[in-house]
């Protein structure tokens, strides 16, 4: 088999992994080929709107496993391809040299068995790393029940590692990939986590103690293939978080790639207005101090698919607004729909030089399209608006999504706005009549 | 002449002609029509005050701002220098003049319009500088690797760092085709050079293989039941494809052409 097909094979075998993310690492130059910028740097957008910063493959799709969603599952009929560890390393350098990629991200099927598989990627990564002296960013995935020693390794080499959770609950595991297991997915997750808290600790102690994967680790899980909630979800990640000290867990839409009695019906379309609200909610408990019992409940645990979920909270929380620009602290201003890290900062930086105002905010490039309905500036809403949860809802509800479900403005003001149940039906009604007519 | 006349500035197009007259505006008490440089210079009705270059002067008003401003407000004026902001050179010096009567705050005073104009081109520069980081593609001739870039802003200062440090063993040339310059590499040494009329090399067969593998991993890490064209035209704009090695067109392994869409 030559070059162009098994990159294909495996590319093709690796495109359903989310995450292609080369930031959280700064390394200058050692003199020779390679550094990392803590940023991250995209160098192509695919056709799918996706980032491509890395080298995403497969070392192999040949896979003893047989779990229900995945493509490259045992039991079906695909073209099955193995790089060469050195194949892979100088595919990786060849590609790095002309500036496609910022590294590579190497993750695998399991051949014979966990152990081995990650041995055959720990040799790949070393020539890359100790024999071409490559000093740019790595992220390999740790396989599910490999050793404690080999994670290890591994952890020492690269700059990420990561353990895919796959499914957001032990049931579906169970149901749909069960030769995984919680208990080996959770482990190497802690061993990683538990190596970087030592590696910090030594890092303290002795200034040139070695480091483990310094750009953290990170999880992903799919969409829609089983039946969590959203709330479920988001719990799950917030703790990932807490727990093992995450940088980043993915969401990845459902795409129906087998027919299986155990998951949804194969014309069923990626949820991918679902995974979107999550991303949303994932940077409010990130970067935005939210906590995933605000945004959701057990009650009420599916996002409002026309509200995003921080404009969600703020008209269940109009108690707390209007803020008075000028004046509010900065975690307040960063509650406001619209208003952003850069904005806050922004404004907290802005407002000790003048007052401001709806002109000025303008013009520091604060958008007012949703904020207008939750701050006011030195005591005076802006013109024509008033704070209002009622026409604030109206408002914010884009003309786009009523077109996407169907509703009229009339409509807006007699439903129920938190009634999330009834607009994910029609939306979903609304789109298969879409389709037929796109048919 | 009177005292409110106002005449054209006329300079050599580089920072420390720009800083030359910052000096000539204080110290001449002549109110700037417009600055422009030499090379872009047109016939006025103004009257032209021609700026020469001299170091002393340069020193002079780089040390005031550096004095009164603090250094993050010069590294921002050095910054704006390099954007393709219209007039650029006006919105710096009204800049100069507010600054030094508020201060080093005046980067934070954004509801002003000249500060707020400047932040927005700055904005943009180092935006594009960023993405250029990602966007520049080498082919290797030889043993050089050569790339072309049409960026908006001159961008070739800010990334040389960038470049020379993570590719320290291999000798390139970055040419900047809208700004007629061209970022030069080899040994631990660069330069940035004025460069009117290159010709780039050609693409070797073996370079079109690797080429191949790189289009070819493109088109297959697309999910096509997410296929997004705008989302993708809105963080990859149209006019940056054409220097894109994966967006040209192509003929895929059977010899069948391909058409980007």
């Amino acid at each position: 088999m030559d070059m162009y097909e098994k990159l294909t094979i495996l590319t093709d075998a690796a495109k359903y992994d989310v995450a292609c993310t080369s930031s959280g690492i700064s390394r200058g130059s050692r003199g020779g080929l390679g550094t990392a910028v803590a940023a991250g740097i995209c160098h192509s957008w695919s056709a799918d709107g996706r980032c491509i910063s890395l080298l995403k493959v497969l070392f192999t799709n040949y896979c003893r496993y047989d779990c229900a969603f995945c493509i490259n599952r045992k039991s079906n009929d695909v073209p099955r391809a193995a790089f060469t560890p050195r194949e892979l390393a100088d595919l990786t350098i060849e590609f790095y040299r002309r500036n496609y990629i910022e590294g590579l991200f190497i993750s695998s099927g399991v051949l014979k068995n966990a152990d081995y598989t990650m041995e055959q990627m720990i040799k790949c990564v070393r020539i890359l790393r100790q024999e071409y002296g490559f000093n740019g960013y790595i992220h390999a995935k740790a396989i599910p029940g490999a050793s404690r020693q080999l994670v290890e390794i591994m952890g020492s080499l690269v700059d990420r590692v990561s353990v895919n959770i796959e499914l957001p609950s032990e049931a579906s595991l169970k149901k749909l990939a069960p030769q995984k297991s919680k208990a080996n997915i959770l482990t190497p997750m802690k061993t990683i986590a538990d190596g970087q808290a030592q590696a910090k600790y030594e890092m303290v102690k002795y200034r040139h103690a070695p480091r483990f994967a310094p750009a953290g680790q990170s999880t992903q899980m799919i969409i829609g293939a089983s039946e969590e909630s959203d709330f479920h979800i988001l719990r799950l990640s917030q703790a990932l978080y807490d727990k093992y000290k995450l940088k980043r867990v993915f969401f990845s839409a459902y795409i129906p790639l087998n027919d299986d009695r155990l998951l949804p019906a194969k014309d069923t379309k990626p949820p991918l207005l679902r995974e979107h609200r999550l991303y949303q909610a994932d940077w409010l408990l990130r970067f935005y101090g939210f906590r995933a019992e605000e945004i959701l409940s057990e009650q009420d645990s599916m996002f409002n698919p026309l509200l995003d979920p921080k404009c969600n909270w703020a008209l269940n929380n109009m108690h707390l607004f209007p803020v008075e620009v000028n004046t509010a602290p900065y975690e307040m201003l960063l509650r406001v729909p619209g208003i952003g890290v850069t904005g806050a900062r922004r404004i907290v930086a802005a407002r000790k030089m003048a007052w401001l105002d709806f002109d000025r905010l303008k013009k520091m490039g604060i958008v007012l399209k949703r904020a207008q309905y939750f701050i006011i500036c030195k005591g005076k809403a802006a013109q024509y608006v008033t704070i209002d949860k009622e026409k604030a809802a109206q408002m914010l509800i884009s003309t786009s999504a009523k077109d996407n479900f169907n509703i009229t403005a009339g409509d807006v003001t007699q439903l129920s706005f938190f009634d999330t149940d009834r607009l994910n039906e029609k939306y979903i009604t609304a789109k298969a009549e879409r389709m037929v007519v796109n048919v | 002449m009177s005292e409110n006349q106002k005449v054209m500035y006329i300079y050599d197009g580089s920072f420390e002609g720009f800083l030359c007259c910052v000096y000539n505006f204080y110290y001449n008490r002549l109110k700037p029509a417009g600055i422009i440089s030499r090379a872009d210079f047109t016939p006025s009705f103004y009257e032209n005050l021609m700026i020469e270059t001299d170091y002393e002067q340069v020193y002079k008003v780089r040390f005031a701002i550096e004095e009164k401003l603090g250094r993050r407000n010069l590294e921002f004026l050095t910054g704006c220098f390099l954007t393709c902001l219209e007039e650029k050179e006006m919105y710096m010096l009204r800049y100069v003049v507010k600054g030094f009567r508020v201060g080093p705050g005046i980067i934070n005073h954004l509801s002003d319009r000249d500060v707020s104009v400047l932040f927005k081109a700055h904005r943009h520069l180092e935006r594009e500088q960023h993405h250029f980081l990602g966007w520049v593609r080498f082919y290797k001739a030889g043993d050089v690797y050569v790339s072309k870039i049409e960026p908006k802003n001159q961008i070739l200062p800010l990334i040389a760092w960038h470049f020379t440090n993570r590719f320290a063993d291999q000798p390139f040339m970055i040419y900047d085709a809208t700004h007629k310059q061209a970022l030069i590499y080899s040994r631990g040494d660069y330069r940035i050079i004025r460069a009117d009329d290159i010709q780039m090399p050609q693409v070797s067969e073996d370079e079109k293989r690797t080429q191949q593998l790189w289009k070819n991993f493109y088109d297959t890490i697309a999910i096509k039941e997410r296929y997004n064209p705008k989302c993708r035209m809105n963080f990859m704009p149209k006019r940056t494809w054409a220097n894109l090695t994966e967006m040209q067109d192509q003929t895929d392994n059977t010899g069948r052409e391909v058409v980007k869409i």
